[in-house]
């Protein structure tokens, strides 16, 4: 009788354990999802990454980190300081310099397509047909390589992003967040 | 010239056109656009009255190390100045073409 009873305890100890964890992990799985881009945000670039595992905030697993460093390999090889997040098949939600900077991209937007100079040579990406900004004007972001100054050309050592409508004649650079049209001497955003 | 990216616009015609000092760009028949960022200079008939271009067709199309020369039919030509000087911004011309890369000349 006593063994009986003893092994029931042991079951219904047993179930309640596994009950509880489950329930852990289901609560902590509701901290996972896509991230919501504030302006003001500063990437921790400091952030190791982990191995997977059941926490209330989830880190970047080693999978999407696999796919993060193709995506940065492909946009910019000669450029170590940008870093993506949340790679998929789509686009990104937003790319982060190593200074911490959050640059978002056009929610919608495809890509990276290459862009070129005159000569055929591949000088910087692009996410193209996206509708970001808060007027939802902003449809295209461009990731520059390097350019020296020249001119009124500040130049950008580290490259430049670059935001633009879909206005025609010809697209307009514009503000990421507002969708509003930029001089041209404001469009350029160095990457740091 | 004919490897010029330019040459994309070469016989199409003019939808519209913005030619400000500072804010300059043409749409072609061919879904092309081009935005112009560096200094440049308008000769013809047209002063700087952009709607005049529309319709016209591009007849010509000139790149040199320091200057782009592009023609509308037989009056009208606008000159892109690509000297060092030119550049109001690391980017001198943008050209779109349906299908194709984004071009960039800085």
């Amino acid at each position: 009788m006593n063994i009986k009873f003893n092994l029931l305890a042991v079951l219904v100890l047993t179930f309640a354990t596994v009950a509880l964890q489950t329930s852990s992990v289901a609560g902590g799985l509701r901290g996972i999802g896509t991230p919501r881009i504030d302006p003001t945000v500063r990437v921790d670039t400091s952030m190791k990454l982990e191995s997977p595992s059941f926490r209330t905030e989830a880190p970047i697993s080693a999978r999407q980190a696999d796919v993060t460093q193709k995506i940065i390999n492909d946009i910019n090889p000669t450029s170590p300081s940008v870093t993506m997040a949340k790679p998929v098949s789509k686009a990104p939600d937003f790319i982060g310099s190593s200074n911490g900077t959050v640059f978002p991209v056009p929610k919608g937007a495809t890509g990276p397509v290459p862009v070129i100079n005159p000569q055929g040579k591949k000088t910087g990406v692009a996410f193209t047909g996206g509708t970001g900004g808060t007027n939802g004007q902003v449809k295209d972001m461009r990731i520059m390589d390097p350019t020296p100054p020249s001119g009124r050309n500040p130049g950008y050592p580290n490259g430049y992003i670059k935001y633009q409508n879909s206005h025609s004649p010809r697209p307009q650079g514009v503000d990421p967040y507002t969708g509003r049209t930029l001089p041209e001497s404001q469009a350029h955003f160095p990457i740091k | 010239m004919e490897t010029s990216k330019l040459k994309a616009i070469r016989g199409f015609k003019v939808l519209d056109a913005v030619l400000d000092i500072d804010d300059a760009g043409i749409s072609f028949e061919n879904g092309a656009s081009l935005a112009i960022y560096n200094n440049f200079e308008l000769a013809g008939a047209f002063s700087n009255n952009a709607q005049l271009l529309v319709g016209k067709i591009v007849t010509d199309v000139d790149e040199s190390e320091y200057a782009i020369t592009i023609k509308f039919g037989e009056d009208f030509i606008i000159r892109i100045d690509m000297r060092d000087d030119a550049y109001n911004g690391p980017e001198a011309i943008e050209l779109r073409i349906p299908g194709e890369p984004i071009v960039i000349w800085n």
